[in-house]
């Protein structure tokens, strides 16, 4: 026997939870403190069968939440206070009186404090979160039916699996609609909710200016940057170029907005197509792998430098595709002046190693063979921690500390081969990417931010090079993102990708482009039509006699169906006493009405139906008449 | 669609209940229905309630020859089936037929007669022929035997076994008749005479055509054959019974649907028809388990049926 009373508790203690498991992270300490208090406590309370708070002092503490958070709301402070007030809502009732009544207002607030979770953030995990709730409050509800009809109602096992199998259906069919009118449904062009939901910023990884010296230490963050849809490629060519920087401040190296010449001039290299998905922040560079060519999907600029830039900070997630030429070099299309300025005040312990470089050789090549056989010799050494931090950090690394991580290494490498006239802008982007082989992308993370430099060679162009690989310990160091990540990572970062690929990104355009697609497909369909294949007629064969028979089947069985039920309407609303088919049979209900009508239909319909045949148009007609007669009869 | 000699049949129950058998309208069809589905009939009521009145006029109004058993204990199959007497004159036996060579037989108080009586009867109804010293007689068509007994009386009687009750199509009550017709019959005394006086309604070839347009041409549909099988499988299945519905029984049933529907003026059976007629029909096959002995076995059935939609698609 199930006292139905207890699976209804156990219910209501997960809808709680589902509702405030995504947002806990984001509460108020007094709310994070009160939830767990309140839950176990509810669970004691329910045990006992007891109240710990009473309806007025629920009332009573509702009333000030709601005054006290409600003072902190505005236009610009809206979901924190709203998801406080939620979740301190939500304790109060799990220590309160637990009628239906309150039950239910309990699933109510659960249900919105999980949709203010998507106005923080709209991952796969929402989607899970959404779906357990659905059927929790589903089977829920059905439970508190019988329960408020019978408090103390008891059911046997077997009688408890019938029901919770039909509760279970309920939403198991709405789920299954709600795919097919996903595809189908009018969407706008901007998420509804953006405004409130603006893309983080980053602190750590990525920025648009290099500035070595301005931290001691370097966290790390496995934030997800982007996905890139692509085969699986060696390692070195994993440059996921952003930004360029030419201009050299003092130790900040900033980027040069205007450069000649708008397109830039891509000579070899082997073209890759990327499929890349990024995460939404504000930043308005788009990052290809090295060197990138042609860019669809969105609209971006690309300037002589091959540096992307959207037009503006982009308010929905998106993607694009781009040919990116690997190994490909990059023409300059100006002088090369503009790569050599340096700042005014170097130390002279530098200006005296550029000498002592510049006095190497005549040819760019032999000077920047001499450079970085002074990187590879002087032993630096890649580090995170305990980083040059005086006011000249460049000087510090190469002549003191001798550790550092990419910015030292690049802007170093960068002045120095400014200094000895060797044209050179450092790059900010990424390096490397875990590949998920089950969804077959790049994952790219804020931890694989990485800057490393490009030397202009005269008459050949742009050559990438990353004197980060010249330090001792580089082997190490840059491959430990290769630690590859575990299979249950990869399969929550497959889920997730193909959450974003599938609805995130999922807007009317991509309904438009389905549209279209349909219909070339459908063209592209008909000369094949011409020659038929066998298979193709079996299988047009095969549908239509299926659909005959079914049609057939539907006809011997079912046909009648909708007079009868028509007529069994009339009649239950004509003689409300008589007792109804199939209690007795067409016959006996005409002689308990005593109503020839009734009589002549019993004729018909029985002289068909229990004679094995059809009715015939005629007999359909009468029948029809003869509802028609007794539902205007009534009136 | 006309039903042969089905006016003629209506006309002559209308003209019995109207002249003779007030107040037994439905008695008179069961034993109409008995008579066209080729069965036999029970009456299980109390004396005085007109039992014998029923079959004489029946007997009297169809045309048919008439025989009447008064069963008691002493009672010998021979008295029944006749025997063979020895004629001094042509010096050889002569075979002298019983009542049971007639085409209506009266059977008063079944329950009297010893096993052995009983058996011999009951055989000859199933059979329609009777074997007498090595010689067999066909008995007459049409054949019915309105057999009577008496629920109350338990002294003195041999109650027929189930497995006998099975050999009768139909068992059915008389019933008082309504306070109006018995104030009537009362007032008006004994019918006999008149009924002595009746001319036949019918003739032998009216019921034998009608017989033969039932059994061949009142068609039984599938969804009513379906319905019939489901409430004898369901009647097995009942847990009050210890058996249920015999196959034979199945059969009675669909015979007396077919009657039934003839008689109601229909070429084919619907599932009114075999509501009518599985109590009458049905009920007397029932075997309950010992427990449940004292319950109306009709009751049980009619609990059944109740419990089994109507096909209506």
């Amino acid at each position: 026997m199930v006292n139905l009373r207890t699976p209804l508790n156990w219910l209501h203690y997960v809808i709680c939870l589902l509702g405030v498991a995504p947002v806990y992270s984001a509460l108020a300490l007094p709310a994070q403190i009160a939830l767990p208090l309140a839950l176990l406590g509810g669970i004691g309370a329910d045990r006992q069968q007891r109240t710990v708070i009473p309806d007025r002092g629920a009332t009573l503490a509702s009333l000030i939440f709601f005054i006290f958070y409600g003072w902190q709301v505005s236009f610009v402070n809206l979901i924190d206070p709203v998801m406080n007030i939620l979740a301190l809502l939500i304790a109060i009732r799990l220590l309160g009186a637990k009628s239906g009544r309150h039950l239910l207002q309990n699933y109510t607030l659960a249900l919105f404090s999980l949709a203010a979770s998507a106005l923080l953030k709209l991952d796969a995990s929402f989607l899970s979160y959404l779906i357990l709730m659905v059927f929790a409050i589903a089977v829920s509800l059905v439970l508190l039916t019988y329960v408020e009809s019978d408090e103390k109602m008891r059911l046997s096992a077997a009688e408890f699996r019938k029901i919770i199998t039909v509760a279970l259906l309920m939403p198991g069919i709405a789920l299954l609609l709600m795919l097919a009118f996903f595809v189908i449904l009018p969407r706008t062009q901007y998420p509804l909710w953006n405004f409130l939901n603006p893309g983080g910023t980053s602190k750590v990884g990525f920025s648009e200016e290099v500035r070595p010296g301005t931290v001691s230490n370097l966290a790390e963050t496995k934030t997800p940057v982007f996905r890139a849809k692509t085969m699986e490629l060696p390692k070195e060519d994993l440059y996921w170029r952003g930004i360029v920087l030419s201009q050299l401040e003092g130790n900040n190296w900033k980027r040069l907005p205007e450069v000649p010449g708008t397109t830039p001039d891509i000579r070899g290299g082997r073209a890759v197509a990327v499929t890349v998905y990024p995460e939404l922040n504000e930043r308005r560079y788009l990052f290809a792998l090295d060197v990138p060519g042609q860019i669809s999907g969105i609209r971006a600029a690309r300037d002589a430098e091959g540096v992307l830039t959207l037009h503006r900070t982009p308010r929905k997630r998106f993607f694009y595709e781009i040919v990116s030429h690997l190994g490909a070099t990059l023409k300059a299309p100006v002088r090369a002046d503009r790569w050599l300025q340096v700042p005014e005040n170097i130390s002279p312990r530098i200006v005296n190693l550029a000498q002592q470089l510049r006095a190497a050789g005549a040819t760019d090549d032999q000077r920047f063979a001499a450079l970085v056989n002074y990187f590879r010799t002087a032993k630096f050494s890649y580090s995170h921690r305990d980083l040059p931090r005086s006011s000249d950090p460049v000087d510090e690394f190469l002549f003191e500390r001798k550790a550092g991580y990419c910015e030292f290494f690049a802007s170093s490498f960068a002045l120095l081969a400014r200094l000895s006239d060797i044209p050179a802008r450092l790059v900010g982007g990424y390096y490397g990417g875990d590949y998920n082989d089950l969804g077959g992308y790049y994952l790219v993370s804020e931890d694989q931010a990485h800057v490393w430099v490009e030397v202009l060679f005269e008459g050949e162009g742009w050559r990438r090079f990353d004197p980060s690989t010249l330090a001792v310990n580089a082997a190490e160091e840059l491959q430990r993102s290769d630690a590859a990540l575990s299979l249950a990572q990869r399969l929550t970062d497959a889920a997730d990708y193909f959450w974003q690929r599938a609805v995130i990104v999922y807007d009317f355009d991509r309904q438009m482009t389905l549209l279209f697609a349909t219909g070339r497909n459908l063209r592209a369909l008909r000369p094949q039509l011409k020659k038929p294949a066998t298979t193709t007629v079996l299988m047009v064969l095969g549908g239509l006699g299926m659909i005959v028979v079914s049609g057939y089947w539907r006809r011997t069985r079912h046909r009648a169906h909708p007079l009868l039920r028509a007529y069994l309407r009339c009649v239950a609303r004509r003689y409300p006493a008589a007792v109804l088919p199939p209690r007795c049979g067409l016959t006996e209900l005409a002689e308990a009405v005593n109503d020839p009508r009734c009589q002549r239909f019993a004729d018909i319909y029985g002289g068909a139906f229990y004679r094995d045949r059809l009715l015939t148009r005629e007999e359909r007609e009468a029948l029809r008449e003869i509802i028609d007669q007794l539902k205007s009869a009534q009136h | 669609m006309s039903l042969p000699r089905h006016a003629l049949i209506t006309k002559t129950i209308d003209i019995l209940v109207a002249d003779f058998l007030q107040g037994k309208i439905e008695a008179l069809r069961l034993a109409m229905t008995a008579l066209l589905a080729g069965g036999h009939l029970l009456l299980e009521d109390i004396p005085g309630l007109g039992k014998t009145t029923l079959a004489l006029a029946l007997s009297g109004a169809l045309g048919l020859s008439f025989g009447r058993v008064q069963c008691t204990s002493d009672l010998l199959p021979s008295d029944i089936t006749g025997l063979s007497i020895f004629d001094r004159e042509k010096n050889a036996f002569k075979f002298m037929p019983g009542p049971i060579f007639n085409n209506l037989l009266l059977v008063d108080e079944i329950n009297r007669a010893t096993p052995k009586t009983q058996s011999a009867l009951l055989e000859a109804m199933e059979e329609r022929r009777v074997t007498i010293e090595g010689t067999t007689h066909n008995l007459p068509d049409p054949f019915l035997v309105i057999a009577t007994q008496n629920p109350l009386e338990q002294v003195g009687t041999y109650p027929l076994p189930e497995s006998q009750m099975d050999r009768f199509l139909i068992t059915t009550g008389v019933g008082y008749p309504p306070p109006a017709i018995e104030k009537e019959i009362i007032r008006a005394g004994s019918i006999r005479e008149e009924i002595r006086a009746m001319h036949a309604l019918l003739t032998l070839d009216d019921i034998l055509t009608a017989r033969r347009f039932i059994h061949e041409e009142i068609q039984l549909g599938d969804r009513v054959l379906d319905y019939i099988h489901t409430l004898i499988v369901a009647t097995r299945d009942h847990e009050m019974l210890l058996s249920g519905i015999s196959t034979r029984g199945g059969i009675a049933i669909a015979d007396a649907a077919r009657a039934a529907a003839y008689l109601r003026g229909r070429a084919y059976v619907i599932p009114e028809d075999v509501r009518e007629m599985i109590l009458p029909v049905g009920a007397h096959r029932l075997i309950p388990r010992a427990e449940h002995e004292t319950l109306g076995k009709r009751e049980v059935l009619q609990s059944i049926v109740a419990a089994r939609p109507v096909p209506l698609a």
